[in-house]
């Protein structure tokens, strides 16, 4: 988990609206931090920190779908709840649909947007975790030599070592020095293991 | 009384028998010459059957020769009738051949009946001869006379014809009556005949039993006819039930039938049919005064439909009106086929009307319905003003809860964060003013008061419908965009009036742009100030455009380009700017679209900075 506290952006581009939930959140006791248009949140260079976004669906200018489909192309974790004084449901299934975690009509009562802003920041959280996981595993795997990375493409088939060798035109006992040495520089010792990694770095023999 | 003394008088009775019960069938409905000519057959066996058991018991030369000699003419009879039945009953025979046969036969046996000596077979001696069981019976002594070559040579022709027929049978793939009828009669005959001989040659000591023969062949042609007899009660019995199944459903769904004889012309209608176009029963209806019961409206369709049936497909299908003699129409739909004859030419065409009258007019209602509710859609613009309210409504109300609720946290801290409490009293107040100036708004709008002047912003304005419809324009995906220019001078007029005019142009485009593909839905609202004191909005989308044709009449009352439009909406917008002493056109963008440009005079004394 992140040492830094998690925050929740606001966007909202009305101007009593936006100060009064921020209000709210601070309250609850949430950093919070606010933007008036969709265009200045996303300008915005953002901490890497762990947090949501609570977005109004209607703003002039970029709407909430639009700064929903700009996030999901850059990449963005943060998920998503919408916040809107009028929503429809073709337009909340289409929101939802796309990966918003909850979509929400003024005026919200404290409890259910509380409980959003919950399940969002965990869910932040889980994402950041996994993406970390992922990407240590990917330092790891970085430092095995190019043969390494053969033998281990090979492992993850299920093959055993003297089919490995045959396969790799070598002996069974290089195969064995090679599986050791991977097998110490990934920190992994069997083979359920290995799979795993291979599938979250999406390894392919 | 002995077994011959019974067993030939009881092939007659069969015969008899089956005589009268073909008979009746004969006399019934249907193919009635096949049973005929089985019926005479089997008289005429009966007839044969009487006279042979004479012959076995006549002791007198002469009477022999008397009774031998008039024997031919059941003989006669019968082959005449077998010919004749294979002719009616296999429809394959050849006719020159059948009337040879006969001709010939009937020529023998008649110079046998009246030459003063026997011509064909004379009985010169007889002896008695007995068999078993003891009987005794009488053998005549045969000298064939000079006719005896043409009566074989008939009966020969028969066996050929018979032959000859049976085979064509076969081919035709009725195997089973080929063989049966056909090869009975053949080798009954061969049979019948080649025993006489041996009988008369003295080389077998048996009664004749050409009856007997010929009751083989009777047996076989009674099977055939008889199973043809149950397949027609059969047919006959499908047939009535299917005629009640139509019968049921044409009355159920109220269907009339009809044909017409087009070489003839004649058409003959079903008393439904003719219920349906109100004709009596007994008027006779040809084309022309089938057209003439046609709706004038509708007689070019039918006319159509006719000549495509009779040239093209051979389908018949059309929807149209008749006037009743009453004066109400009534609509049909007619579906038939034509028929042709061997050379392609229109021979006849049958088929089914259905009222359709019902139906045709929920379809108008429909429509109509249809555009009652786009009337509505128009004047529900209001309603439409009115949910935005409430939209607006819901942002000072959101507000006012989140603000309510944080100052309950706040409260609870200790020491309360009272710099907090107050700034969230401040907004609370704030909002509430706002909340409240959303409902006079509304109400305004609500109570329909007359035309308000006064200084309004012009950019504010625009931005005020947008945020109207941003909603609707999310939800059909369209980009809704605004370039204001700054520094516009007021305008005077009436905010409730020139957003209408403005949400009008606004709705109108989305619509035109109901069918773009969605990387094109854009609607750009441009403000600026032209000079001579006069501000511009344009409203542009990216639709199809306008007609060049329709251009000019665009602001006309009750001119509409929509399928179901009032033809009101551009109309009442020209009034309402004309009466803020502004202008309203259209045009066609270059690169496409339509758009449209609202000018208004500027308010001369305020400059806004």
């Amino acid at each position: 988990m992140n040492a830094t506290a998690p925050t929740v952006f606001v966007v909202d581009d009305d101007t009593s609206f936006l100060p009064a939930v921020t209000r709210l959140l601070r309250a609850g006791g949430y950093e919070t931090r606010t933007f008036t248009s969709a265009e200045e949140f996303i300008k915005t260079p953002l901490p890497d920190v762990p947090g949501c976004v609570i977005v109004d669906l209607h703003m002039s200018g970029m709407n909430g779908l639009a700064l929903q489909a700009s996030l999901a192309g850059s990449g963005n974790l943060l998920p998503l709840i919408f916040l809107t004084g009028q929503g429809d449901i073709p337009t909340s299934v289409h929101a939802i649909r796309q990966g918003a975690e909850d979509f929400l009509t003024k005026p919200v009562k404290r409890e259910k947007l509380f409980a959003a802003v919950q399940r969002a920041l965990a869910r932040n959280a889980n994402e950041r975790q996994a993406h970390a996981r992922t990407r240590e595993l990917r330092a790891r795997y970085e430092t095995l030599t190019p043969r390494e990375r053969e033998v281990l493409a090979h492992i993850v088939t299920g093959q055993l070592n003297k089919q490995i060798a045959a396969d790799l035109n070598t002996t069974e006992r290089t195969v064995k020095a090679h599986r050791a040495n991977l097998t110490s520089k990934l920190q992994m010792q069997s083979v359920a293991e290995l799979v795993r990694l291979a599938q979250a770095l999406g390894i392919q023999s | 009384m002995n077994w011959m003394t019974i067993t030939w008088p009881m092939v007659a009775a069969a015969c008899l028998t089956l005589a009268l019960v073909h008979l009746r069938i004969a006399f019934g409905d249907g193919r009635r010459a096949p049973h005929l000519y089985f019926s005479l057959a089997a008289l005429a066996v009966a007839a044969i059957s009487g006279f042979e058991v004479t012959l076995l018991s006549t002791d007198d030369l002469a009477r022999y020769q008397a009774i031998l000699r008039w024997a031919v003419v059941p003989i006669g009879i019968m082959v005449a009738s077998v010919v004749g039945f294979v002719c009616a009953f296999f429809g394959t025979g050849r006719k020159w051949l059948a009337l040879t046969a006969v001709a010939l036969n009937l020529l023998a046996q008649f110079a046998n009946l009246i030459a003063a000596v026997p011509v064909v077979r004379q009985a010169v001696a007889i002896h008695k001869v007995q068999t078993f069981g003891g009987v005794w019976f009488t053998v005549p002594t045969i000298v064939n006379g000079p006719w005896n070559v043409v009566d074989l040579t008939s009966v020969v022709l028969v066996v050929i014809f018979v032959l000859d027929a049976s085979i064509n049978l076969w081919k035709k793939g009725e195997q089973r009556r080929a063989v049966i009828v056909g090869g009975s009669i053949i080798f009954f005959f061969c049979a019948c005949r080649g025993h006489a001989l041996l009988v008369e040659k003295g080389l077998v000591q048996t009664p004749y039993l050409v009856s007997f023969a010929f009751l083989g062949v009777i047996i076989a042609m009674a099977m055939e006819l008889s199973a043809d007899v149950l397949r027609a009660a059969t047919l006959a019995r499908k047939l009535r039930e299917s005629e009640r199944h139509t019968d049921l459903a044409a009355r159920a769904a109220a269907l009339g039938f009809w044909t017409w004889d087009i070489n003839r012309d004649e058409i003959w209608a079903s008393a439904n049919a003719r219920a349906l176009f109100g004709v009596s029963a007994d008027e006779k209806i040809d084309l022309p005064r089938f057209v003439d019961l046609v709706h004038p409206e509708d007689r070019a369709v039918v006319r159509t439909a006719i000549e495509k049936a009779l040239s093209g497909s051979g389908e018949y299908q059309a929807d149209y009106r008749v006037q009743l003699p009453d004066g109400r129409t009534r609509w049909i739909a007619a579906y038939g086929r034509t028929e042709f004859d061997a050379s392609q030419q229109p021979e006849l065409m049958s088929g089914a009307l259905l009222d359709i009258t019902q139906r045709r007019q929920s379809e108008l209602e429909l429509q109509q319905l249809r555009g009652q509710l786009t009337h509505a859609g128009r004047v529900s613009v209001m309603g439409q003003l009115a949910a935005a309210m409430a939209h607006e409504l819901n942002q000072p109300l959101g507000a006012i809860l989140s603000n309510a609720e944080a100052a309950e946290i706040f409260l609870k801290q200790d020491p309360p964060a009272l710099g907090e409490l107050r700034d969230i009293l401040a907004d609370i107040r704030k909002d509430d003013e706002r909340a409240g100036e959303v409902i006079r708004r509304m109400r305004s709008l609500l109570r329909r008061q007359e035309m308000e002047r006064k200084p309004l912003a012009f950019n504010l304005l625009a931005e005020d419908v947008v945020r109207l419809v941003n909603t609707d324009a999310t939800t059909r995906r369209i980009t809704v965009v605004l370039e204001l220019s700054p520094h516009l001078p007021l305008v005077e007029g009436d905010r409730i009036h020139l957003q209408q005019v403005f949400l009008n142009l606004i709705l109108n485009a989305m619509e035109a742009m109901a069918r773009n593909q969605t990387e094109r839905r854009q609607i750009t609202l441009q403000t600026r100030h032209t000079g001579q004191g006069q501000l511009e909005i344009s409203v542009a989308d990216s639709g199809p455009g306008i007609e060049p044709a329709s251009l000019p009449r665009l602001f006309e009352p009750f001119f509409t380009t929509k399928q179901n439009g009032m033809g009101m909406g551009l109309a009442i917008c020209r009034r309402i700017i004309e009466a803020h002493a502004g202008h309203i056109r259209a045009e066609n963008q270059p690169a496409g679209g339509a758009i449209f440009y609202v000018t208004l005079p500027a308010k001369t004394s305020d400059i806004k900075s």
